[in-house]
């Protein structure tokens, strides 16, 4: 057992004898048939990465918008209140609205006839 | 003085040219999105791992296909590399693991040797036989020998003889441990005397 060369610190005539077996001869089309499976192999890893990035994005999406309804819904986060807005008051906006419409067109019109003259 | 080429290539550091052909710049390649570049460890790696898969199947379709799988296998966990061990190394665990497993399951016949034959032969009869003139009817007759012993055995001795390596690198590729694999190799060694004895007598 001592004897055999197994560190190969030394010659060995066996390891001579196995260096002489030649290496068997490869078919030509091995290497673009392992090529084609591995582009294959590439494209559908990058489909599979895409769809899982998409997926994740979705997922992530879906989370957030739930927090967001559960917080702002349930645990009234932020505490935001809703203006209501009294009828007498709108009847007042209604009117200041007009009044600003008609001075618009008024002011539309006396320029038109203002560039006409000039 | 001639210019140096240096090589840029987007999320790696600049390389010169010394350093584009090892197998770490080819990985790193790889990942980083240039899959043509597997052909270059294709190129490098194919004709050994074939040769020792058809060595241990012997069967050259079986062999071809196995071969195959294994670029397969290793592309695919090429992220899970972590250079550990040689890339080298790593790429004939992935081969070594398959062609054992497509061995183990087609179930070959081999030659069983007693234990006690076995047991009588000397190492110093192992050393002058093999020590013998190293014509190729030798070899051929090596070669008809190593197709007798089990696949396993044949996968070890071809890898510490055939492709050169080590104990340690033993060890990573087949999963036994270092002990073990000195053991094995021992006996493989007698058998293949015992085996090359008896063509002599035939």
């Amino acid at each position: 057992m001592s004897k055999m060369n197994t560190n190969k610190e030394q010659p060995d005539l066996l390891g001579d004898l196995f260096k002489r077996i030649p290496e068997e001869e490869l078919s030509a089309s091995f290497r673009s048939n392992v090529m084609r499976q591995i582009m294959l192999e590439s494209a559908k890893a990058k489909k599979r990465n895409e769809r899982f990035c998409l997926v994740a994005a979705i997922v992530a999406s879906l989370i957030m918008i739930s927090l967001a309804v559960v917080s702002f819904v349930y645990m009234e986060i932020p505490q935001i209140a809703v203006p209501t807005i009294s009828t007498s008051a709108l009847a007042f906006y209604l009117y200041i609205g007009a009044i600003t419409l008609i001075l618009l067109f008024v002011d539309y019109k006396l320029r038109n006839l203002f560039h006409k003259k000039g | 003085m001639l210019p140096q080429v240096v090589t840029y290539l987007p999320g790696l550091r600049p390389l010169n040219t010394m350093e584009l052909y090892t197998d770490t710049y080819y990985i790193q390649r790889i990942q980083a999105g240039d899959v043509a570049c597997f052909a270059c460890l294709l190129d490098k790696y194919s004709r050994p791992i074939h040769s020792l898969i058809l060595k241990v199947v012997r069967s050259q379709e079986d062999a071809e296909e196995l071969a195959q799988d294994t670029f397969m296998k290793v592309f695919k966990n090429l992220a899970s590399f972590k250079g550990d061990c040689s890339f080298s190394t790593w790429i004939y665990r992935i081969a070594y693991n398959t062609a054992i497993s497509s061995v183990r399951k087609k179930k070959y016949e081999f030659l069983a040797i007693e234990e006690t034959t076995l047991d009588n032969v000397s190492e110093e009869e192992v050393t002058n036989l093999f020590g013998q003139t190293g014509s190729t009817e030798q070899v051929q007759r090596l070669e008809a020998a190593l197709d007798q012993l089990p696949p396993d055995e044949r996968a070890l001795i071809l890898l510490f003889y055939w492709k050169e390596k080590t104990i340690e690198e033993l060890v990573s590729i087949t999963g036994l441990t270092a002990s073990n694999i000195k053991v094995k190799l021992h006996r493989i060694r007698k058998k293949l005397f015992v085996l090359l004895k008896g063509m002599d007598h035939e």
